[in-house]
């Protein structure tokens, strides 16, 4: 510990690439951090979902609507807690298609049953059954459209025409917090099923799908069989999913986005480590003859091996903790603009190894090199 | 000796002497490679995706859709395919016959061939109308065309490659039905490939849908657009919207390849931004290992701007083969490479204008990379700089 000055010292012995290197070092670990938090957060999204809730939608497609008339024997399958109907909405406001609201039409009082946490307020729940056009924003959409209760918000479905007009003329009857814990419904905005239903040119009577609930959450996979064999090879076959293995279904849809940022992240460790191996490598080579110093007052091979060793670790950590700070500073922005939440430490774990692992990698070599220096040698200049 | 002469000889006796740095100056070129490789490779995702839509790029073809809804499930019932057809600027084919045809177009899930999952795709109607005017570029691969009226489907190239089940003579269950594949096809890597293929009519049947999703009709040419789209916005018995066919593609592929470009430009920034830090500390040491040489030739009359010169020169010579090899990377290792994503298979695209964008990247991180230190070469104090060891 007494030496840690003399590493200090030796880290800023020019400032100026002291500087440069760091910045580098800490731009490579802002952007792992903010890559590999992505990839957290979209794991933590599908971790996060609910062990209770079973998804049962059509066979063909999610897409293909189901009749209503499946509801009921839904509810009496042995196994199922609750049930709830629900309309895939999505629509667009204010603009044709660029910014897309992720909606769902539900059935206030079943849906209140069967979603089992806090979700959505019991109170904006009762408020929807109250309003036939009423929908419930999350927050987050509120703040972005300048939306507040009593608002009119007039909303074109991705899927469904509304047979009075163009645009559905819904109006805001209540504004929630959203859960980011909640993948599904916690970042979407709810209206009525009876209103969309019976509204809409076409598929009235049908639900997009069915939230079901179940009892016992170790026999989700049976009850879901169940659900399946009472509809099989009728002309509307089911097919009933966790909403774990379909929220990793829907991501899995999008691409190997693993693969993506470790290729990325690899890439940029691979430059990092000739920048800061050269830099160090540099340094070795300028204060041979301070090394040779050192070794003739009698610091040992080993402790000029430490001495280097510790100030290649002691840069990269430092700038490895900036650069992971900045990026825990911007996992906020990821919440607010993906809507994945952030499973900040085991990033930063990950981060503060790699740049354990960063260090020794790059500043063994020129350590090595300050450890054989031969003291007659050094101090000759040759 | 005359200003660009200088020039050349300092700068030919500068990148002599590179050799001797090799350690530091191939940090500039590494890092420069990682960026533009990791860069173009990223951005070659969103080009494959342009370019697998241009297919769709026909100024003469216009598509007509429900207003209302963004999506619809199908709501043109055979009598609005009828008031269609009757507008004026539709081209007519050899036979007389208006070239308009309705489609239908389902979302069906396959058993995914990676993986083991199932994955959406999109079945789709169309007819005899319809692959004529998809033109020369649409043509089977295999097998034969499919028969209207019975549970035949065509398969595209890239539907092949991302499913099970999809070989011509295979029978694939589709909501109960079987459907037998009676051939494949190419549309020139276009987005259709990811398909299946029928007659409109027995799709809808097949799915107990009412009606055509959308109507593709091809003009008789691309000036007679506004014409008819005039015509059937001001019929009060249709509640359409009118497109050209190539805007529709764009607007359904925005979201798309509007976050690719972002991604790509993003993480192509950050990282540039830590590679001119490591150039700049390459081209300062640099400098400051030739400190006494520069001061020598300044005292010796050399003109301090050729000095400057020299470095961004070597700056350059260090950042463009750095690009050139990312380049290469990138191509060798991505170029026609197959990617699957959201539900689209195409192929991946390092274009030369990625190579070209590629370039001007490395030349940034040059110039930004060696402007600092070219500049402290010319203000080194020549008396200082000489009596230095």
């Amino acid at each position: 510990m007494k030496f840690l000055h003399l590493v200090w010292v030796g880290v800023w012995r020019k400032p100026g690439r002291a500087l440069l290197t760091l910045a580098s070092v800490i731009n490579a670990f802002l952007l792992f951090g903010l890559l590999q938090g992505f990839v957290s957060g979209m794991n933590g999204a599908v971790a996060d979902t609910h062990a209770d809730v079973l998804v049962t939608a059509s066979r063909v497609s999610q897409l293909e609507p189901l009749p209503i008339s499946q509801l009921p024997t839904i509810r009496a399958t042995p196994g199922v807690r609750a049930a709830t109907p629900v309309i895939i909405f999505h629509g667009a406001f204010r603009t044709q298609a660029a910014v897309n609201v992720r909606g769902f039409a539900v059935d206030p009082v079943s849906f209140d049953a069967t979603i089992p946490d806090e979700t959505i307020p019991a109170a904006d729940v009762a408020a929807l059954e109250h309003t036939r056009n009423g929908v419930v924003l999350p927050a987050r959409l509120a703040a972005l459209f300048r939306l507040k209760v009593g608002d009119a918000m007039p909303l074109k479905s991705l899927l469904w025409v509304n047979r009075d007009g163009q645009a559905w003329p819904q109006q805001v009857v209540g504004v929630y917090q959203s859960n980011a814990h909640d993948t599904l419904f916690g970042a979407a905005l709810l209206a009525n099923f009876d209103y969309v239903d019976q509204g809409r040119t076409q598929s009235n009577g049908t639900a997009s799908l069915y939230m079901v609930r179940v009892a016992d959450p170790s026999a989700a996979s049976q009850v879901a069989s169940r659900i399946d064999a009472q509809f099989a090879n009728s002309p509307n076959e089911t097919k009933t999913e966790s909403e774990r293995q379909l929220a990793a279904d829907s991501i899995k849809q999008i691409g190997d986005i693993g693969f993506v940022v470790s290729a990325i992240t690899g890439a940029v460790f691979f430059a990092l480590l000739f920048s800061v191996g050269a830099m160090m490598m540099q340094s070795v080579r300028e204060r041979t003859p301070e090394l040779a110093v050192l070794k003739t007052l009698g610091f040992t091979d080993s402790a000029v091996l430490t001495l280097i060793v510790a100030e290649s670790l002691v840069m990269c950590l430092f700038a490895a903790a900036i650069g992971l700070g900045l990026a825990a500073m911007l996992f906020p922005l990821i919440r607010v603009g993906i809507g994945f939440n952030v499973h900040a430490a085991p990033v930063l774990l990950v981060g503060l190894l790699l740049a354990v692992g960063l260090a020794l990698v790059s500043g063994l070599p020129p350590a090595i090199r300050g450890m054989r220096l031969s003291i007659v040698d050094a101090l000759a200049g040759r | 000796m005359s200003f660009l002469r200088q020039i050349w000889s300092v700068t030919a006796m500068n990148l002599a002497g590179l050799p001797s740095r090799a350690g530091a100056s191939l940090v500039t070129v590494i890092g420069v490679a990682c960026v533009v490789a990791v860069m173009l490779s990223l951005l070659g995702v969103g080009a494959g995706v342009r370019h697998a839509a241009k297919g769709a790029d026909r100024p003469d073809q216009a598509i007509v859709l429900t207003s209302g809804a963004i999506i619809t499930m199908g709501s043109f019932s055979p009598g609005d395919v009828a008031q269609i057809a009757e507008a004026p600027g539709i081209k007519r084919d050899a036979a007389g016959k208006p070239m308009v045809q309705p489609q239908a177009a389902v979302i069906v899930e396959l058993q995914s061939k990676t993986g083991g999952g199932t994955n959406n795709a999109s079945f789709v109607g169309s007819g005899e109308i319809g692959h004529e005017m998809q033109g020369a570029s649409f043509h089977l691969t295999k097998g034969r065309m499919y028969r209207p009226g019975l549970h035949e489907l065509i398969v595209g190239d890239a539907a092949q490659r991302q499913y099970k089940n999809l070989d011509v003579g295979d029978t694939v269950v589709l909501r109960g039905t079987p459907w037998t594949v009676v051939g494949a096809f190419k549309d020139d890597g276009g987005l259709d490939e990811n398909s299946l293929v029928s007659d409109a009519d027995t799709v809808l049947a097949a799915f107990a849908r009412p009606a055509y999703q959308s109507v593709t009709v091809e003009l008789a040419s691309p000036a007679d657009f506004q014409q008819f789209k005039d015509a059937l916005t001001s019929n009060p018995q249709l509640q359409v919207k009118v497109q050209r066919l190539a805007d529709y593609a764009a607007e359904q592929l925005k979201p798309l390849t509007g976050l690719l470009s972002f991604i790509g430009y993003f993480v192509g920034g950050v990282m540039a931004l830590g590679v001119i830090f490591g150039a700049l500390n390459t081209m300062y040491s640099a400098v400051d290992g030739r400190r006494r040489e520069i001061a020598t030739l300044r005292a010796l009359g050399f003109n301090g701007a050729a000095v400057a010169v020299s470095v961004m020169v070597e700056s350059f010579a260090l950042a463009i083969p750095g690009a050139l090899i990312g380049a290469a990377l990138a191509w060798l290792l991505f170029s026609g490479h197959d990617i699957a994503m959201a539900g689209l298979s195409f192929a991946m695209q390092v274009t030369p204008g990625l190579i070209l964008l590629g370039l001007i990247w490395a030349a940034v991180i040059g110039l930004i990379g060696g402007l600092a230190p070219a500049i402290r070469a010319v203000t080194l104090p020549v008396a200082d700089a000489l009596r230095t060891t």
